[in-house]
Formats: C-alpha cells, sequence, structure tokens
C-alpha cells in the first residue's frame, strides 16, 4: 500500500510514441507517467502508463486500482487515437453521396492535396508532390442531382428518385455508414436532411440499419472539399477509435469509476467519448498543452500566454490572448486539407530527434526535414540510425546526463553521438564537434525564435505583452536558447512540462462549440435601420444555438444554470474570402449602436492583426458565420502554492557538477534535481536542472527562480 | 566596410545605388564571382552565423506571404495561393523567396534594376515608400501580376528592397478579364502601372488610389490586394530592419552578398553532381492565330514561330540556353522577353534542382544565354502586347525542364526525372457581363492553376494537380468561387481517358460544367491563350504521349429549367465522349470553342450551361504497352480510363464484374495483345536512314503548309548559328529557304 493520496484527476495524452498520464490529487500534487502507447488496444498503454506513474506515490496500480477509481471525478483522454485505424486502413466500409459531379473529390483532393501539410522544400519541388489514397473507393461514391446556391436557393431540387438508387445500392454493397454532403449544406440542410430521410425510409423497408453522417451536423463550415475529408475522418475512423475508448472507459468502470470517459477535443473542448462528432478529437493531443496553459493563464493571471511545446519532430506554437484560444476552421493536418475546428497552433519542423547533415553540394548545414523519431531514434539510442540528430548534440554538450535519460530508464551512448557528429558533419566543415553541435543548437533556436516572432507578428502581437510557456519532452531544455532577445513578460515552465498535454486534459473545462452560418451584409454606407435589422439577424441565430446548446448539454445532464455562454462572430470586410473571429462586446445586438460596436471590435482585432493601411472599411462588411461557445465548469487540478524558502537549493537537490560546452568552451555547470527544488530557490546558470522526464538547461547569464506555484521562471542574472 | 562618402547617394556606405550596381556589375565581368567575392571569410569563419541570419531573412518572407494571403480579397490569392513576396539586394538581386508564384522572383529584382538606371534615386525614394509595376516593358510576365517593392532604409541608407506579386483578375483592358483576347500592343491591354510611386509612410497615395479606381474594372480587389501587398511589405522590411540591429549593417551587407555567391556556387555543384555534360535540343513552336478577334486588320493574323532552344551544360556545371534562330516577334501577346525567359530559368531551376530553400539570384547567375535582339524572344518596341509573354516560359520552358531531367536519368537520378506539364490552348473561363448579384462583372477564374494533369515521373504516374508556374497548386473551393461567379458547378470531375499515354501516364485533368446563375447577359472569352493548338512541344518521353487539349462547349437557350422540373438528368462531366451528356440530355444552341484567344460568339444567361475542360499538355513517360496492369486497373477501377483505351493504348484487356464493381485483367489476352502490338511495330519501322531521307525530300522540294515554310524562313533569315546547323543537319544547299506560296 503506497501513500493515501486522494486522487481527483487523471489526464492522458496518448501520442505516437508515448502515452503519457499525469494524476492529481485533492492536494494539488501531481504525478506523471509514462509509458509506450499501444496503438492496437490503448488500454494497455493507458494502463502502463497509469502503473508507471502511481509508483511514485508508491502504489502497486493493478492491486490498488479499485481503492481510488471510484473517487475520481473525472478521467480525460486525449491523443492520436484514429491515427492508428487510417495508418492500418482498418476503418468502416463507408459510402458516400455527393453532389453530382464531384465524384472525383477524393482522388482529385482539390489539388491541394498532393502538397498539403508538407514543409517549404518539399512545397516547392514537384516531385515529392503525390496524392493520398482515399478510404472511401471511388465504387463507393455516388453522385445524385440537386444544387443549392449561395443564397441558400435550391436551383436544381434534390432528384430523389437518385436518392433512392443511390441508397439502396449503397446497402447493396454492404456499406457500414452512408455520408452525405451537398454542396451549401452548411447554409441551407434542406437536402441533406431529405437524403437522410429517405435514406432512413430504405433501411426502414428493408429491415437493415446503418449510421447516417450528414455534413450539414457534423461539419457544418465553407469549402466542400475540407468539409469532405472530415466527413470521410468521421464516417471512416471515429467508430473504430470509439471502440478503442470504450476498452479504456470498459477497463476503468470495471475497476469502479463511476463517470463516462471524457476526450478532449480539437477545439478545445472536452466531451464525453459518445459524443457524435468524434472526429475532433481525432488528433487532439497537442490542443491538450493549449489547455493546460489556458488554464494556467487563467488561473495566475497571465491573460497573454504564449504556449511552446517542443517534442521529437516539431515546435508547435499555441496563443492564449485575453485568457482565450483562436480557432482555425480549415487545418492542414496528415497530408490533407480538413475541415476540423482545431485551436490555432502553427508548427515548424524543429524537434530534437531531427537529423543533421551537410549538403554536400552547398557545405551548408541542413536540419531535418525528417526526424528520427522513436525508432530508430538518435545515434545515441544505438538502435542503427548512423546519421546524428539534434539530440545527439545535446548529449555530447553535456546538457544531457548520459546516465539519466528518462530517468535512467533508457541507455544512451555518448561515443556512438561524438562520433557520427564528427565524421558526418564536423569534419566535412572543418570545424570541432562541439562547435558544430552547439552551432546547431543556436540554429535550431533561432529557427523557433523567428518562429514565435513570425506567429505574433502576423497577428499584430508585441512579445512584450506576453508571457511563454515552455513545455513538451525538449521545451525546457531549449526554452532559454528559442526566447532569448526577445522581451517577454515573463518565460518559465514547470516540472510536469514533459506531460503537460495530458494535464492541459486534465485542466479543462467541458466546453462545445456551435456555429452556424448566416447571411449579414452591411454595405458601404447602411443606415441605422439596415443596421438593426442585421442586428437582429445576428441574435436570432445566437439564441438559436443557445437553445440548441443548452438542449444538449442538459442531455449530457448539466442544468441550464450551469452553463455560460460566448457570443462569437465572424466578420469580414466585403469581398474578403478570410474573415475574423470576434467574441461580441455583448451577448445580443439589438440597436443600429449595438452593430456598431461590434464592427468596432472586428475592426480593433483586424487593425492589430495585419497593420492599420490593410483596414478598407469603404467597402462595407459582411458576416457569414455565427458561433457560441457553451461552457460548464468542471473540476480542476488544484495549484498547490508552496511557502517560498530560501534561495539557496537544498543539498537534497544539488547533484553535483558536470562539464558542459557552452559559448565555445567547456564549463563546468551545476547539476540539481528538479523535483526537489523548492519554492523561493534560485539556480544561477551555467546549471542543468533534471528530471526524469525533461531537462532544463539554464545558459549563463541566466538564472531560475522557483515561484509559490512551483514554476521555474527563467530570468536574468 | 566600404568607404563611407557623407552626403552622397541613398544606398549603403553613401554610394549611390546606380554606383553600386555598376560596380557590383564590374566585379561580375572582373571575377565571374557575385560581387568579386573570391574569398568567403563570413561563411569560413562562422557557418552558423550565416545560417541563422538567413533562418531569420527566410521567416520574415515566409511571413509576408501569410499576412497576404489573409488579407486578400480576391480568390487567386486567398485559394488559389497566386502571389509570392521576396526580399533583394539594393542592387535588386533577390535574396530569398516565399513560396508561390515563384516565376516573379527575378524580375521584381529587374524592376529595382530598372528604377536605378532611370534615376529614381534623384526623383526621391524615401522609407515608408512603395513602388507599384506591371509593366512588361520594364520587367514581368504579363500585365495581371503586379508588383509591390518597398525599400528597406537602416541609418538613411538604403539596404534593400521587398517585393509582392499577386495575380490580379481584371486589369482595365480593351476588353475584360486579365489576359485579353485581341489585345495586339501594350496600349490595349489596360492598366500600366510603370514602377510608379505608389505609397509614402507606408499608406497609399491618394492619386494611386484614384488611378486604380477608375483604371479597372474590378478597383476594389485591386485595391484590397495592394492593401496585403504593402501590409507584407512592411512586416518583411521591419523583421529586416531587427536582424541589420542584430547582427550589425556590415556583417548583413556581406553576409546577403555572400549568401548570393554561395547560392551560386552550390548550384554549380548541383549540377556537376547531379547531370552529365552535353547539348539538348529544346525547340518549340508557339501558335498565335488572331484571325477571329477583335483585332484591327493588320494584325489579324495567324502565324507560328519557332524558339530553337539549345540548352547547353558545361563541364564546370554552368548552364547556357541559346535562342539563336528564334522567329520574328510579332503584333500580338504572346512574344517574350528575356527579362520573362530569366524568370522562367529561376523558377524552373528552384523547383527542379535548387528547392534547398537557399535559391536565390545566385542560382540564376550560374545560366548563361543568348537572346536575340528583334525577335519573338526580344522584341525592339517597348509597345508590344504581353498578355501572354509567359509563352516560352510556359511552353518552350517547361520542354527545357523536361530536357534537364534527361540530364538527371542519364546520371542516375531516376527519382527527379519529371515530364513537363505546359499550359495548353487554355480556355481560360473569363467572363464578362452581369453577375449573380446584379453587378457589372469581369472576372478571369483561375481554378485550372489546381487542376491541370501533371507529367509523368520515370517511376509514377504525374498527378492530377500541377502548374509549372507554381508549385504549390491549389483549386480553390467551388463554396468560395461561387461568392463571386454567376455560375453553379454541376460538376468538377477528371475527365477519363485525357492523360498524356505511357508506361506511367501524366495526371489526369479536370472538367468543370456550370450551371450560368442569375445573370441575364453573360459573355466568355477565352483569353489570349493560343500557342498549342497544333504543334505539341511537349511531345511525350521515352515512347510516352502527349496528353489532350483544351476545349470548352456553351450551351445557349438551354432547356435546363424544364429539365430540371421533370427531374430529368443534366450534365456533370462528360459521360460517353462519342456523344457526351452535355449534347446529349441538354438541347439548345451548342458552341464548341476548342481554342483559346477569343470571345465565345453566343452570349450566356440564367439557365445556360458552360463546360470547360482545363487540358495542359502534360506527357506520359514510357512505351504505354509496358504499363503495368495493376496500374491499369486502378484507373479503370476510378472511372479515369476506358476500356478502349486501355486495349487500345496499353493492350491490356480486362473485365468488368458487375457483382464486385471492379475490373480483372485477362492477362493471357494481354500477352497476346502486347506480343500482336510489338509485331505491328517491328513491320511498320523504317531504318533511321530512310525515314531522314524521307523527310529531306519533304523540305527540299517545300512540301509543307505554307505557315510553317514561314515559320521556317524567318528562322533562316534572323539566326546566326542556327540557320547553318540546320540545312546541314538535312543537307540542304547553304542558302537553302522555303519558297512561299
Amino acid at each position: 500500500m503506497g501513500d493515501q493520496r486522494d486522487i481527483v484527476l487523471i489526464g492522458s495524452d496518448a501520442g505516437g510514441t508515448m502515452t503519457d498520464m499525469l494524476v492529481v490529487d485533492k492536494a494539488g500534487e501531481f504525478i506523471v507517467g509514462k509509458a509506450s502507447t499501444t496503438p492496437r488496444d490503448q488500454s494497455i498503454g493507458f494502463a502502463n502508463s497509469m502503473i508507471d506513474a502511481a509508483e511514485y506515490w508508491g502504489m502497486d496500480w493493478q492491486k490498488e486500482a479499485k481503492n481510488y477509481l471510484p473517487g475520481i471525478a473525472g478521467i480525460i483522454y486525449s491523443g492520436t487515437s484514429m491515427l492508428n485505424t487510417l495508418l492500418t486502413r482498418t476503418g468502416k466500409k463507408i459510402g458516400i453521396i455527393l453532389t453530382k459531379g464531384f465524384e472525383d473529390s477524393l482522388i482529385h483532393e482539390r489539388g491541394i492535396g498532393v502538397h498539403a501539410s508538407y514543409g517549404y522544400q518539399d512545397k516547392i519541388h514537384p516531385v515529392s508532390h503525390i496524392h493520398n489514397e482515399p478510404f472511401v473507393p471511388k465504387k463507393l461514391i455516388r453522385g445524385v442531382t440537386e444544387r443549392i446556391s449561395m443564397f441558400g436557393e435550391a436551383v436544381v431540387p434534390l432528384y430523389q428518385g437518385e436518392v433512392r438508387e443511390a441508397v439502396a445500392d449503397l446497402l447493396d454493397r454492404g456499406v457500414e455508414g452512408i455520408a452525405v454532403l451537398f454542396l451549401w449544406s452548411y447554409l441551407n440542410p434542406q437536402h441533406e436532411m431529405m437524403a437522410a430521410a429517405i435514406a432512413r425510409e430504405i433501411m426502414k423497408e428493408r429491415s437493415q440499419e446503418v449510421p447516417l453522417y450528414l455534413s450539414c451536423e457534423i461539419v457544418p463550415i465553407t469549402r466542400e472539399n475540407s468539409r469532405l475529408n472530415a466527413l470521410v475522418l468521421q464516417a471512416y475512423g471515429a467508430e473504430p477509435a470509439r471502440e478503442q475508448l470504450f476498452g479504456i472507459e470498459r477497463m476503468l468502470h470495471q475497476d469502479g469509476y463511476k463517470h463516462p470517459l471524457q476526450v478532449a477535443l480539437a477545439d478545445g473542448g472536452i466531451a464525453n467519448i459518445r459524443y457524435p462528432a468524434l472526429f475532433k478529437a481525432c488528433f487532439s493531443g497537442p490542443v491538450g498543452g493549449i489547455l493546460g496553459a489556458k488554464y494556467l493563464s487563467q488561473e495566475m493571471d497571465m491573460p497573454n500566454l504564449l504556449c511552446t511545446d517542443m517534442g521529437g519532430t516539431s515546435f508547435d506554437l499555441g496563443l492564449i490572448m485575453g485568457g482565450e484560444c483562436s480557432i482555425l476552421r480549415e487545418i492542414e493536418l496528415a497530408r490533407t486539407v480538413l475541415n476540423i475546428p482545431t485551436l490555432v497552433m502553427d508548427s515548424i519542423g524543429a524537434g530534437c530527434g531531427m537529423y543533421l547533415s551537410i549538403d554536400p553540394e552547398s557545405k551548408r548545414v541542413d536540419i531535418g526535414p525528417d526526424s528520427a523519431g522513436a525508432d530508430p531514434g538518435p545515434v545515441c539510442y544505438m538502435m542503427g540510425n548512423e546519421t546524428p540528430t539534434v539530440m545527439d548534440c545535446v548529449l555530447i554538450l553535456g546538457i544531457l546526463n548520459p546516465d539519466y535519460y528518462l530517468g535512467g530508464k533508457v541507455e544512451v551512448d555518448w561515443d556512438a553521438a561524438y562520433k557520427a557528429i564528427k565524421e558526418k558533419c564536423a569534419d566535412p566543415l572543418g570545424i570541432d564537434p562541439y562547435d558544430f553541435a552547439e552551432g546547431v543548437l543556436d540554429l535550431i533556436n533561432v529557427r523557433m525564435r523567428e518562429h514565435i516572432g513570425t506567429v505574433l507578428s502576423v497577428r499584430g502581437y508585441s512579445p512584450a505583452d506576453y508571457y511563454v510557456i515552455g513545455y513538451g519532452g525538449a521545451g525546457p531544455t531549449f526554452l532559454a536558447g528559442y526566447t532569448a532577445g526577445l522581451p517577454f513578460k515573463g518565460v518559465f515552465t514547470v516540472p510536469w512540462a514533459a506531460a503537460f498535454s495530458a494535464f492541459g486534459c486534465a485542466a479543462a473545462d467541458y466546453l462545445h462549440r456551435y456555429q452556424k452560418s448566416t447571411l449579414v451584409a452591411l454595405p458601404p454606407g447602411s443606415d441605422d435601420g439596415m443596421k438593426q435589422f442585421m442586428a437582429m439577424t445576428v441574435s436570432a441565430s445566437w439564441a438559436e444555438l443557445e437553445e440548441i446548446a443548452a438542449r444538449e448539454m442538459e442531455e449530457e445532464g448539466f442544468k441550464r444554470e450551469e452553463i455560460s455562454f460566448k457570443q462569437v462572430a465572424y466578420v469580414r470586410y466585403s469581398q474578403q474570402l478570410e474573415d475574423v473571429e470576434v467574441i461580441s462586446p455583448l451577448p445580443r445586438l439589438v440597436t443600429a449602436q449595438d452593430m456598431d460596436k461590434l464592427i468596432e471590435a472586428f475592426e480593433e482585432t483586424y487593425s492589430r492583426k495585419y497593420v492599420h493601411a490593410a483596414m478598407f472599411p469603404e467597402v462595407g462588411y459582411q458576416i457569414f458565420e455565427i458561433g457560441l461557445l457553451a461552457t460548464v465548469s468542471r473540476p480542476k487540478p488544484l495549484l498547490r502554492k508552496y511557502p517560498l524558502e530560501g534561495k539557496t537549493p537544498p543539498g537534497e537537490a544539488e547533484k553535483g557538477t558536470r562539464q558542459v560546452y557552452f559559448g565555445g568552451e567547456w564549463r563546468k555547470a551545476n547539476l540539481y534535481e528538479m523535483d526537489l527544488l523548492r519554492s523561493g530557490n534560485e539556480v544561477e546558470g551555467l546549471a542543468v536542472i533534471e528530471a526524469p522526464s525533461t531537462t532544463m538547461f539554464v545558459p549563463l547569464g541566466k538564472k531560475v527562480i522557483v515561484d509559490e506555484y512551483k514554476r521555474c521562471w527563467l530570468k536574468e542574472v | 566596410m566600404e568607404q563611407k562618402v557623407v552626403n552622397k547617394g541613398i544606398g549603403w556606405g553613401g554610394n549611390t545605388l546606380k554606383e553600386m550596381l555598376d560596380k557590383k556589375k564590374q566585379l561580375w565581368s572582373d571575377t565571374g564571382c557575385y560581387y568579386g567575392l573570391q574569398e568567403l571569410s563570413l561563411s569560413a569563419s562562422a557557418p552558423f552565423k550565416l545560417e541563422l541570419l538567413h533562418a531569420r531573412l527566410l521567416a520574415a518572407v515566409i511571413a509576408g506571404r501569410e499576412t497576404t494571403r489573409m488579407i486578400s480579397a480576391a480568390p487567386q490569392v486567398r485559394e488559389v495561393a497566386e502571389l509570392a513576396v521576396a526580399l533583394y539586394t539594393p542592387e535588386g538581386d533577390c535574396l530569398l523567396q516565399s513560396t508561390g508564384i515563384i516565376i516573379h522572383i527575378t524580375l521584381m529584382g529587374q524592376v529595382v534594376e530598372w528604377m536605378i538606371e532611370q534615376g529614381y534615386e534623384e526623383e526621391g525614394i524615401n522609407d515608408g515608400d512603395c513602388f507599384t509595376s506591371n509593366d512588361n516593358a520594364i520587367s514581368g510576365l504579363h500585365p495581371p501580376d503586379v508588383y509591390d517593392i518597398t525599400p528597406i532604409f537602416w541609418e538613411g541608407e538604403l539596404i534593400g528592397w521587398v517585393g509582392t506579386v499577386i495575380m490580379e483578375l481584371e486589369i482595365g483592358a480593351v476588353v475584360p478579364g486579365c489576359m485579353p483576347s485581341g489585345a495586339t500592343d501594350r496600349f490595349s491591354e489596360g492598366l500600366r502601372l510603370s514602377a510608379e510611386k505608389s505609397a509614402e509612410n507606408d499608406k497609399h497615395l491618394k492619386s494611386f488610389e484614384r488611378r486604380i479606381r477608375f483604371g479597372s474594372r474590378t478597383p476594389d480587389l485591386l485595391l484590397l490586394n495592394r492593401k496585403g501587398a504593402l501590409a507584407a511589405n512592411v512586416k518583411v522590411r521591419e523583421e529586416v530592419k531587427k536582424a541589420v540591429a542584430e547582427f550589425g549593417i556590415d556583417y548583413y551587407m556581406g553576409a546577403t552578398r555572400e549568401l548570393v555567391e554561395l547560392e551560386r556556387r552550390a548550384q554549380l555543384e548541383r549540377v556537376k553532381r547531379r547531370t552529365v555534360p552535353g547539348k539538348f535540343h529544346s525547340p518549340t513552336t508557339i501558335e498565335v492565330d488572331l484571325t477571329r478577334t477583335i483585332a484591327p486588320p493588320t494584325h489579324a493574323i495567324g502565324r507560328v514561330t519557332l524558339i530553337p532552344c539549345d540548352f547547353h551544360i558545361k563541364p564546370d556545371g554552368r548552364y547556357f540556353l541559346d535562342f539563336d534562330g528564334t522567329g520574328a516577334w510579332g503584333w500580338h501577346a504572346a512574344n517574350t522577353t528575356p527579362s520573362a525567359i530569366q524568370g522562367a530559368v529561376s523558377m524552373i531551376l528552384t523547383q527542379t534542382i535548387a528547392y534547398t530553400g537557399n535559391a536565390n539570384q545566385g542560382t540564376s547567375l550560374a545560366v548563361d544565354m543568348n537572346v536575340p535582339y528583334d525577335s519573338f524572344v526580344w522584341p525592339s518596341t517597348p509597345n508590344f502586347a504581353s498578355g501572354w509573354l509567359f509563352s516560352w516560359p510556359l511552353s518552350g520552358g517547361v520542354k527545357w525542364m523536361t530536357q534537364q531531367s534527361h540530364a538527371f536519368f542519364c546520371r542516375g537520378f531516376v527519382e527527379e526525372f519529371r515530364s513537363g506539364v505546359t499550359t495548353s490552348s487554355g480556355v481560360f473561363g473569363a467572363m464578362t457581363g452581369k453577375d449573380h448579384l446584379g453587378n457589372d462583372f469581369n472576372f478571369l477564374s483561375t481554378e485550372a492553376a489546381g487542376c491541370w494533369g501533371g507529367g509523368a515521373f520515370a517511376t509514377r504516374d504525374g498527378v492530377t494537380a500541377s502548374a509549372a508556374f507554381m508549385p504549390n497548386v491549389d483549386m480553390g473551393s467551388v463554396e468560395i468561387w461561387e461568392l463571386m461567379l454567376p455560375t453553379l458547378w454541376l460538376g468538377r470531375k477528371l475527365l477519363p481517358d485525357s492523360c498524356g499515354w505511357g508506361r506511367y501516364r501524366s495526371g489526369y485533368s479536370a472538367l468543370s460544367t456550370f450551371l450560368i446563375y442569375k445573370t441575364p447577359l453573360l459573355a466568355f472569352d477565352t483569353s489570349a491563350t493560343f500557342l498549342e493548338d497544333k504543334i505539341y512541344p511537349n511531345i511525350g518521353m521515352f515512347g510516352g504521349y502527349p496528353s489532350q487539349g483544351a476545349f470548352s462547349k456553351l450551351i445557349t437557350n438551354a432547356n435546363t429549367k424544364e429539365l430540371i422540373s421533370q427531374e430529368k438528368p443534366l450534365a456533370h462531366g462528360m459521360g460517353n465522349p462519342d456523344q457526351s451528356d452535355l449534347e446529349k440530355n441538354i438541347d439548345g444552341d451548342l458552341t464548341v470553342v476548342t481554342r483559346g484567344g477569343i470571345f465565345v460568339d453566343s452570349l450566356a444567361k440564367d439557365g445556360d450551361v458552360y463546360q470547360c475542360f482545363y487540358g495542359a499538355i502534360a506527357s506520359g513517360v514510357g512505351d504505354p504497352i509496358k504499363r503495368d496492369p495493376a496500374l491499369a486497373r486502378k484507373d479503370l477501377d476510378n472511372g479515369l480510363l476506358g476500356i478502349e483505351r486501355c486495349r487500345s493504348m496499353h493492350c491490356i484487356e480486362a473485365k468488368y464484374d458487375q457483382e464486385t464493381e471492379e475490373w480483372a485483367v485477362d492477362e493471357g489476352a494481354t500477352a497476346e495483345l502486347r506480343e500482336k502490338r510489338s509485331k505491328e511495330r517491328l513491320a511498320k519501322g523504317i531504318p533511321a536512314k530512310e525515314w531522314w531521307e524521307k523527310r529531306r525530300q519533304h523540305l527540299a522540294e517545300g512540301r509543307l503548309p505554307r505557315l510553317l515554310k514561314v515559320m521556317y524562313n524567318e528562322s533562316l533569315t534572323k539566326g546566326q548559328r542556327w540557320p547553318g546547323e540546320f540545312r546541314r543537319f538535312w543537307n540542304l544547299p547553304e542558302t537553302f529557304t522555303f519558297k512561299e506560296d
């Protein structure tokens, strides 16, 4: 029997390689567990990670789970739950009914499919361009005659006979589900609803039932090809993924857990795993970190917080502004363009696993774009890779402790890393291997720093308004480097940085997003009467969405008074194709002046996002979509405050010294154990602060101050 | 550091821009190295510092491009991404570039050089200015491509430029659209912005805005795009200044020059490692037919022009393109210019051999050219029309790219081998009339930019989305296009059997079908796109064939409303090619257009149907009868390959299983078909010498169409080296020319 702990929350994040677990007790203490992800049956990886975490509190989870699970208030899962289904092409056999004439959409992919989510080099090199193999073969795609226009007018009515024929035909082919997508259905769903009614009728006649997936219900967002890709993801991959989640839930219920398993959605919401549009959860892992940062932002009075997540292959940024995150409605992911509402994340290929080489023709250093991943991993893993990686550089520079990698559970070979760097990179350039390794760190840091600058500047923001949190396995190691020189309000990491996404899942609110198309136009010179009419149009749509949200959340067991709403409008200058998400300053627009206030909010956001010269009020305004955020508060990890102690770390936290190559020479660095540092302690660089799953590097000229929440702030000495 | 001269020029070190430009040219001439940099001391002493600077600057131009995309109102920018951003030295040499329509990168720099030569400095170039240009007599590809160029100052001295290019869809020409049919000189091509000052203090001049307001049929789109471009330029400029503040101006100037020289050397090294030296003949013909346009009678002619480009790969890694023997320029929009050719060279190198992200002026410096003045590739007047100025770039240039593929192949870089895709006889959907909102309407749809089937590779089929001028293609969403156009898409399908056949086929191109919607009047213009109606420059590789060319069809007075009310079939794609769905299902007056450069005679209105096949000439690679039957089967299953073509082109026999809805290949029958075809070929074959003699006889006797005789005579008259080679190859008399009837 281990420590007597009152566990209240568990957050998990199943990544492509590792499943992270964050376990929180009532006092706000956390433990972090890690285990290999088991794609075929994710409940195994989930259980192993939980076992690993529990060990830190001296628990034998396999024996003691029954003692704890009945009292736990929430368990949340995030991760790449559908990825295995997609990679192994083991999804459902789906039929698709489309607007006639669009049957080739999955083969042609709008053209963009041949290079979607590629990096710069592959985008400009057409030899790299290749189509994705569709998840639904052409023979299971049927077109039916119909057309709805941009005004929502049924210009060509639905040819119902063709729908009957298509449904019967697909059912004859043994499809396990039918997806329906017609152009402009998000504006006028009439034809999709009619097709669904016909399909149900036919299924009833045949005593045969398969699920129907309507784009107007599941993905009511413009751009038909991205909508189709998202719909296919739902129809093809969601149910097998849901089965996996049910497997985890069953395992938990067997040991006494009383609530439904919940899942993180890409849009930042949390939902029951029975949530229909489960495709929104398919790539939710990276979002977890932003949710965690959002929670810290709200709880610790840091309204503007930049989230930086550095892992093995990519460097991801998220922005919290005024305690809220922005949403992107069309994303490029896994080589596809998809309508998955996703918290805005900007990624570049900059990870610790990236390969290093010298271009034989230009003699210039290449970092990436490919990464060694977990298998074969960096050279120092000794799993067959002979091409050096960024992590090998970190190792030979002395920053990484070869005897304490992942808490000493993984052995790494310093000599092999050094040899590869020397022979493959440093010698061809004619420079010292340590200088090379330090140069690589500088270069990757500058790429990340520039990425941060770009993300902020494209939106018109200044670093001076932002705090930065660094997390991910490699985040704390590079945090000082990639934030150097940018005048942020503050830069910090947390001891649980390596499982921050899991933490974010545990810290998120129960949130659903709703959206609805609308046709609101304010031409130049619109009078008050016109503005008032449009204001009322917007308000009526919000009222409608609030009704839907309240009904759905009540069905999920919440009381209406627990739900809070935020009204959103997507505003653009007339004729623009990109709109701006604006949180309405008022819950309802009633008068012309109310509409003016919304427009003012739009112009304020717009001019901040771009430049003042880009404003163009002369052409008027349009709103084609409005949205609603419906939130119910959930129990969250308590952020425990510790009494501040002295600046000097306790003796038990000190781990001696190690030589670290920094600034072109070997220097003595002090070593500390992160978990044993106390609030109030200060660690001056050159220092390395080690934790089982991450390493924080403190360069010369910097120091780390541990505050009362155990945040590790990087400051100038 | 260079010596500073107080109160002289606005360039770095107090030099005038002209002095800097002259010095650069002189040093290049003296040393063969960019800015005379024989030693690369900065990169040798601190290679990572240079990379750090480069990373910062590249991030800046990428951010600039995204900014423009966000602000733009135009679907070709937001949806199709027809834009690009680049950073330049004070002399106008490109340092680095974003993705997008990268053909313009070199050309924007040439505008800067022209401004310097013209003495703009004396008229005033200040921090916060922007200069706008779409004048092809200066530099550029055609009038719709508008360049916005902003100087970058550091402590009062000009240290560089940033440029953004956006393709506009309406440019105020003699007829609506941006590549007007019938334009025969610059005066009929609309708004001309000749590197004029458009903004001061980062704000557009009212006078400039008025020019735009009265100079285009869609001024709001044009202005909003200028705002997007200006915003991008300002962002990049500020990022550059931050980098200079950090690295120091001396380092910045030295490093930027080294980046160009490093890339020049890298390009030579790439060529030496990946190709074999030698010479490739890469002739192209450009067809121009103005006999059915609004052109004045003096210009309303049909002609074919030969551009016999020879491509040399030198042992030291230099490329040499020789255009000797090119025919005459003319009063039509398809002439080209040395700057357009340089743009094409830079564009093609960037996507075929220099795709590392480091491509800049240095890449192009490794290429020499002979471009004869007073010819099709260099008109002797600034008044020439330029709507289709990328005639050679997108036809001959693509063929040149394919020749480069040969060189990769010979060296063993088989995977890098790609046959080209040229834009065909176009049939872009330029429209004019009233839109679905009741407004006057003029537009050119560029959805085609994402749906040209691409050329085949040596190891796999081509993709269904490729454009030579813009590698990151995107067709855009119908639900976005329909916001702008009075048309409802009845279909966007790939046209079966439209590929270039081969062991590996080219990609299929798309066919869009439109129901004309809520407009009483709509006219279609196939634009100034008239290059390859009869003679394909892109003829197929290693036994492959070129793909099908473009066409469009319009049915006016269509009975669609009646059909719809009775739930009868409409047309959504081709259907049976022998009698297409359009013709079978819809009654009305049919007009078929198989060539560009004309207005469609009939006017359309609500309920009519227009169909457009965006065919580009992409070629297959390898003998079609060696195609893997499994690949053919996949195309059959996807409805892209008809069984008749499968048999005739690939000699593959297959049967359709109604139950499984799949095709099954009959291996025995396939083997028989293939053996039979091989024997037929052998029986038809003749020795090369015999073929040569027959062809020679034809030439000697002048048995050619008149157009071709005129074409050859122009080249024989104008060329210096080429005429001798031509006559020697065909063993013709030394003074041989064709007798024109």
